[in-house]
């Protein structure tokens, strides 16, 4: 029994602090780009009424959750199921932070009341696409996976 | 299966690769992106007040801007439209300068727009840039502006008319007041006055030159003769014509009595 418990211990432990180490690693690697990035915008709050750091910090949270928890699940289906999970929560995340491709800004420049409309579509068409062939990507690993599995038992 | 995967990788990785440089490279382009609007210039002639805006694009980004629309309109208060203009450039390749003039115009002429000779208002202004990044991403500029409009014959006004007679003619004298709010030209040129009694028939006429600056007021008389003093009745109607450098029209009909 206690045998059994620091098998699981030594499986979780490396495991666990792995997916922490590579959190880190993501949020570093999405948080410093992106304020750097962000910068200009951040900078003039009141041009961006949408809130684009709110926006900004929901996506770190998904990616840093994600990372994590895909860490933690290697080597098993879950890994393949959250690697889905990501990919259509970042597709349902660009669409609404992008407000369905066409984006409204309204800057206050002096008396004048200014509206600047940028269509891009063509753009989140291509980000989604992107999410889409890593969708598929987890799925063909997944069934991959359930494969070998099968293999392995018989 | 295999194959499939790395396939997908990589077509993911090169896809992610190049909305990176497109995402830097547009962002780099629309910052060294320069556009805006010179000093306008207004002239007013036979009736066409016309104000032309240099529009200036220096575009010195990596993509082109193509099919480059400006568009003004300007309305009255009541939402009457009194100028619509449009001008349209169909490329600004990278790396280039482009000065274009855009041309508002208004009819003075138009008899729904006299009312604008005399009195103040204020026009509402909005202006549209659309144009196509990097020849994919539509992008439209809006912008609106309240402009306050000087009449050139503000509270034009007649006062009442005095007749004398000089030993040999009956004379009409008249105060004519008005202030010249337009913010663009002087008003010179002539007013022509005929003026009728309550039947319609011609009393007298005269003719004033005059040169009133650009926000400045203008207080004077009219001296008229008058042909036949039997025709002279209390009350009746005086004919007002314009003839300046901007713009002639008329009659204006202003009762008088």
């Amino acid at each position: 029994m206690v045998r059994e418990e620091r098998k699981l211990l030594r499986s979780i432990v490396p495991r666990t602090l792995k997916a922490a180490l590579w959190g880190f690693i993501t949020f570093l690697m999405y948080y410093i780009p992106y304020q750097l990035l962000l910068l200009p915008a951040l900078m003039f709050p009141e041009i961006f009424p949408m809130g684009i750091n709110t926006l900004f910090n929901v996506f770190v949270a998904i990616a840093v959750f994600f990372a994590v928890a895909i860490q933690l699940f290697s080597g098993t289906i879950l890994q393949h199921v959250l690697s889905v999970a990501k990919a259509l929560t970042l597709i349902i995340y660009f669409i609404y932070a992008f407000e369905g491709g066409i984006i409204t800004l309204t800057p206050p420049i002096g008396e004048a009341t200014f509206k600047i409309v940028a269509d891009l579509r063509v753009f989140l068409a291509m980000l989604i696409l992107i999410y889409l062939l890593g969708l598929a990507k987890s799925i063909i690993q997944a069934i991959d996976f359930l494969a070998r599995e099968k293999d392995q038992t018989a | 299966m295999r194959q499939a995967l790395r396939a997908l990788g990589w077509a993911t990785k090169v896809l992610l690769i190049l909305i990176i440089i497109f995402c830097v490279t547009s962002a780099y382009s629309a910052f060294n992106l320069r556009m805006g609007l010179g000093e306008p210039q207004a002239t007013c002639s036979e009736g066409i007040l016309l104000v032309s805006f240099p529009f200036f694009v220096n575009n010195s980004g990596y993509y082109d801007l193509s099919d480059l629309n400006l568009t003004t309109q300007v309305m009255d208060q009541n939402g009457t439209i009194l100028s619509y203009s449009a001008t349209f450039v169909p490329l600004v390749a990278r790396g280039s300068n482009i000065v274009i003039m855009h041309n508002v115009s208004i009819n003075l002429d138009n008899t729904n727009l006299t009312r604008l000779l005399f009195q103040d208002d204020n026009f509402e202004a909005s202006m549209a840039i659309a144009m196509k990044f990097a020849r994919t991403i539509p992008i439209e500029i809006l912008m609106n502006k309240t402009m306050p409009w000087g009449a050139p014959f503000y509270n034009f006004s007649i006062g009442e008319i005095t007749y004398s007679f000089n030993g040999t003619h009956n004379l009409g004298v008249a105060p004519i007041i008005f202030e010249n709010h337009s913010p663009f030209s002087n008003v010179a040129g002539t007013i022509q006055f005929e003026i009728y009694n309550d039947e319609g028939e011609k009393v007298g006429s005269c003719l004033k030159s005059l040169d009133v600056p650009s926000n400045s007021g203008y207080q004077d008389q009219i001296d008229f003769v008058v042909d036949d003093p039997l025709k002279l009745t209390p009350s009746g109607q005086m004919y007002v014509f314009f003839e300046t450098s901007m713009l002639s029209f008329g009659p204006v009909v202003i009762p008088y009595g």
